[in-house]
């Protein structure tokens, strides 16, 4: 399938005290079409960041280098302005949904600002609003176009920052924790929006988050991040279950996976030793290598490059202790 | 067990909060509790339910409306404006959420750990230093952290720090208000561990406060699920994961995205209710998949479904000795619909 | 046409990022740029320049007032010029009305403005830490009796206020000054009742509660230090106000008396006789240059009395 919004090499640098500090360091993304990308990664790990970079909303402080192209496009840097992609052609979602909704302005007209603007007819632009509002399941579509966001609960306050998201006709929708600030029960609802969205309108979906179960959930494609680098990339679900890189497998068996049947306990909460990388002091060679229980001499001292590893898996580690004869052997049989 | 024994006992308490202009609020409805040595306890539900509240009034910072705490024995006081808490009550100690909050970010961590040398202990000032150090190693700090400042270390260090201030006021019964709740996912794992290992080494009691099944149901040794103010129900971690008999603990699992889940995690219909104004009768009815018409009408007590189990539930649909199993419930249900 | 989430964006002054101009400069150009940026970012105070700036004007000014009798070039108070000399020759900013020598009366001037300034600040900050800390620590009706207070004198602006005191406990610099001191309390208290209230709701103090500490030592070890702070930015910021209303009080006539070289007074003075404009001018712009120096150190401790920017600025 053809990649709907593909990034290559992407570097960004923020202004840090004394130099410029390179927080997302070469990362590849690609995003298709009716289809979920998770982010994953810890705080300082350059997921959000990435992810702003895409829709050109980088603070000021911010320099970003690299290939974007939507739909073979070049976007941003020597290519259209993101002000003509944002909004339109690619849409974000915050963890916060206030960060795009107007808390003193009716939900209706917020919806239907643009094709005021645009010299659409009101009534036209009134209905669709309504239908965007029933598209994201909001109870009482009449009524939610006079309230404002203050009116709604957290979950409803994001699917009407979906709305509007979607009022675009976006291709492209980036979330960002869409759901981190939400309680469990109401979470599913809003994934479970995000998914159907995804199928129903061919989205291509970029979802960041930090948790990995819901990762689980929703990608289909996972890349994971490690201050500022990815680390391993590839179908959510074969990262998930048998990571390929020693951050993932550690990261999966830090967390917790509840109690066993018979009443012991699991304790899959494996914690990892020491303190995460961040790009302000990043290890030399691979940034894990400090708190990794296969790092060798060399981890040191090499940047581990970003290497195939067969059935659409990519992974950064000199050392690949997860490399197994049995796989090899499937992939020489095909 | 016998409540006697037990380092901390919660008995029908309620917490009310006023606010100008508006009914009275009751965030926490009666909860019975308790908490022995070595035994983690974990106080799990959704925001709003009042499991932080909980967490205050048992240690004193919230004042109850009704009911008590009673630690080692001696009914806990709230803590006044001013004037100072009473010296048996100090080493009921608490970590907070935040911990960049909860660090004094102008002093150095070593004697914000020495104060509660200072003011819990009578340990000799000559030895507070010696003391000071042997914390900070147990909770996993590097030698020189006391000289340090709150913003030279990450959130789980300092999140370390608190649980060494905790300790050093030497504490019979800790209470954790989602202490983990806003660290990375790595510095959760190393936190948890702490916390498990510090329990069973100085055989205290923790009370662990936190919206996060998964982490509860990993370290805790039972877990109460409260919803809008109240317990829902109580029991062994592996029950209640895997045999819930509340249709919200149910819900609650159901909803949580794990890995190696197929299923998509289910969301729950509704909103929770407004605590100023209750739903009658049993407080999950507006949101219960299995409501029937009595719990609209009446409140179910929490009661002992199976004997030497351990476990409670308020919930019209279990009766003593004869434990509803809800799946197999919504199984029938869905077959008879369709 | 253009989207809500995009006129928010750009509300919150997230620009979009510096790839959407249509000439680009390349990446070692932007690289050269941050890192030029950063250095002055991340400056201590000291590494500022307009910080520096204020410090040197200050001092000049602090020096001079300290020595004014050694380098004022004549007695502030002597008549024995010709009345209304312009500027140059052996009065450098002329002479004034009664024949006095305008720079030696300005030199003079410092000596009253900043101590007094200063003065009315510590009383009015002293008053303020008490009253507000007392408001944001008990609370309730105490709280409620003592903000309505504030509220009162914060009904009427800070001149009108200062004047009706002044013109009711009679003119003179004194009495000015005491006006004043009634003035600037209660802004000041309203600021230092948030600081606490800010404080009092971090959990480090509930947590030393918990320990067993006593209100007392809360409110000295733990807001103490996160007070005075923020305190003392304030009060750099707040000395210019004053100076300000200092001169404003003196130019209606209701503070300074002749024959008091002081600034405000001069510049009344001036005011009247335009043609003359040097009688005016020159005391001004020394209002000017101190009040401006005292708002750039201000400005400055602001963003650098943070632990967390200082941090960034060891690095």
């Amino acid at each position: 399938m053809d990649n709907l919004l593909e990034v290559k090499d992407l570097k960004i640098w923020v202004a840090g005290a004394a130099r410029p500090i390179l927080v997302v360091d070469g990362v590849d993304l690609q995003v298709r079409a009716g289809s979920v990308l998770g982010i994953a990664g810890e705080s300082g790990s350059g997921k959000s960041i990435s992810a702003q970079s895409l829709i050109g909303i980088l603070g000021e402080k911010f320099v970003y280098e690299g290939e974007i192209r939507l739909e073979g496009r070049l976007i941003g840097d020597g290519g259209e302005p993101f002000a003509a992609i944002r909004g339109r052609e690619i849409s974000m979602i915050f963890q916060d949904p206030l960060n795009s909704l107007h808390p003193q302005i009716q939900i209706g007209k917020q919806l239907t600002e643009h094709a005021g603007r645009s010299g659409q007819d009101s009534r036209k632009a009134d209905k669709r609003a309504r239908e965007l509002l029933r598209e994201v399941r909001i109870p009482d579509p009449d009524w939610a176009m006079k309230a404002y966001p203050h009116q709604f609960s957290g979950g409803m306050r994001q699917r009407i920052a979906i709305a509007m998201a979607l009022v675009g006709d976006p291709k492209v929708l980036i979330a960002d924790e869409p759901t981190t600030a939400l309680d469990v029960t109401v979470q599913a609802g809003v994934l479970r929006l995000i998914k159907r969205l995804c199928v129903e309108r061919d989205l291509g979906v970029m979802i960041i988050t930090h948790d990995l179960g819901v990762m689980n959930a929703m990608a289909d494609d996972l890349t994971v991040m490690y201050a500022g680098r990815v680390v391993e990339s590839g179908p959510a679900t074969q990262v998930l279950q048998s990571p390929r890189h020693p951050y993932t497998e550690q990261l999966v068996g830090s967390l917790p996976a509840g109690p066993a049947r018979d009443g012991g306990r699991a304790r899959n909460m494996r914690a990892i030793a020491g303190e995460p990388a961040t790009p302000r002091n990043r290890p030399a060679g691979c940034a894990f290598h400090p708190r990794c229980p296969w790092a060798e001499d060399r981890c040191a001292v090499t940047v581990p490059p970003v290497e195939y590893r067969g059935e659409g898996r990519r992974s950064a580690c000199l050392v690949d202790p997860f490399f197994s004869v049995d796989d090899v052997r499937k992939a020489a049989a095909r | 067990m016998n409540s006697d024994s037990m380092a901390l006992v919660v008995n029908d308490l309620e917490v009310e909060y006023r606010t100008k202009g508006r009914a009275r609020v009751r965030a926490v409805a009666g909860v019975s509790l308790q908490v022995g040595r070595g035994e983690i306890v974990g106080l799990v539900g959704e925001s709003g339910c009042g499991k932080s509240t909980v967490a205050k009034a048992v240690v004193g910072i919230e004042r109850p409306a009704a009911g008590e705490v009673l630690y080692r024995g001696a009914r806990v006081t709230p803590i006044s404006r001013i004037g100072k808490r009473p010296k048996n009550q100090r080493n009921l100690q608490m970590v907070f959420q935040e911990p960049a909050s909860s660090l004094n970010p102008r002093r150095s961590i070593g004697s914000q750990v020495a104060d509660a040398l200072k003011f819990a202990t009578d340990l000799p000032q000559a030895k507070h230093e010696e003391r000071v150090r042997e914390l900070l190693d147990m909770v996993g700090l590097p030698k020189n952290a006391h000289r340090a400042y709150p913003h030279q270390f990450s959130g789980g260090q300092k999140q370390r720090a608190c649980i060494a201030r905790a300790l050093a006021a030497d504490p019979e019964v800790l209470v954790a208000d989602e202490a983990i709740s806003s660290l990375d996912a790595s510095a959760q794992a190393q936190i948890a561990d702490l916390l498990v290992g510090l329990v069973k080494k100085l055989d205290i009691g923790l009370l662990f406060i936190s919206h996060d099944l998964a982490v509860i149901g990993e370290i805790c040794d039972r877990i109460a699920v409260m919803y809008l103010g109240k317990i829902v129900e109580l029991g062994r971690p592996e029950q209640i994961w895997f045999e819930p008999r509340h249709p919200y603990a149910r819900a609650l699992m159901r909803s949580v995205p794990r890995i190696g889940r197929d299923s998509f995690p289910e969301s729950l219909e509704g909103e929770v209710p407004d605590p100023a104004n209750p739903p009658s009768g049993c407080r999950f009815n507006t949101r219960c998949p299995f409501v029937m018409d009595k719990c609209r009408v009446q409140e179910p007590a929490l009661i002992d479904v199976e004997q030497e189990d351990g476990g409670t539930v308020a919930c019209w649909l279990q009766e003593p000795g004869a434990v509803v199993d809800l799946d197999t419930l919504a199984t029938e249900r869905e077959v008879a619909s369709a | 046409m253009s989207v809500p989430l995009l006129s928010r964006l750009s509300r919150e002054g997230r620009a979009p990022a510096v790839g959407s101009e249509p000439t680009l400069p390349s990446a070692e150009d932007l690289r050269a740029h941050l890192d030029k940026q950063v250095r002055i970012a991340g400056r201590g105070f000291w590494k500022q320049p307009l910080a520096v700036a204020g410090v040197i004007i200050l001092g000049l000014w602090l020096v001079a007032g300290v020595f004014a009798p050694w380098i004022a070039p004549y007695d502030p108070l002597a008549q024995d010029a010709a009345r209304f000399l312009p500027p140059g020759g052996d009065h450098l900013m002329g002479t004034d009305s009664l024949g006095r020598d305008v720079l030696s009366r300005i030199i003079h001037g410092v000596r009253i403005t900043v101590p007094y300034a200063v003065i009315i600040v510590a009383v009015s900050t002293a008053i303020a830490l008490v009253v507000g800390s007392i408001a944001a620590y008990a609370g309730g009706w105490v709280d409620e009796v003592l903000m309505r207070i504030t509220d009162i004198f914060l009904a009427l602006p800070s001149i009108v206020l200062a004047m009706i005191v002044a013109a009711a406990i009679g003119p003179g610099l004194e009495n000015a000054v005491i006006a004043i001191i009634i003035v600037a309390w209660p802004p000041m208290t309203r600021i230092v009742r948030s600081l606490v209230l800010s404080i009092r709701s971090r959990d480090y103090v509930t947590a030393s509660r918990l320990l067993g500490a006593s209100s007392s030592r809360t409110l000295v070890v733990d807001f103490g230090p996160n007070l005075i702070g923020s305190v003392v930015v304030v009060a750099m910021i707040e000395i210019s106000q004053r100076i300000l209303l200092l001169a404003a009080l003196s130019f209606l006539g209701l503070g300074a008396q002749e024959p008091t070289p002081e600034w405000g007074r001069m510049v009344s003075d001036g005011a009247a006789i335009l043609d003359r404009w040097w009688v005016a001018t020159f005391p001004g712009l020394a209002i000017l240059t101190v009040v401006l120096a005292f708002n750039l150190i201000g400005d400055t401790l602001r963003d650098t009395v943070d632990p967390q920017v200082s941090k960034q600025v060891k690095e």
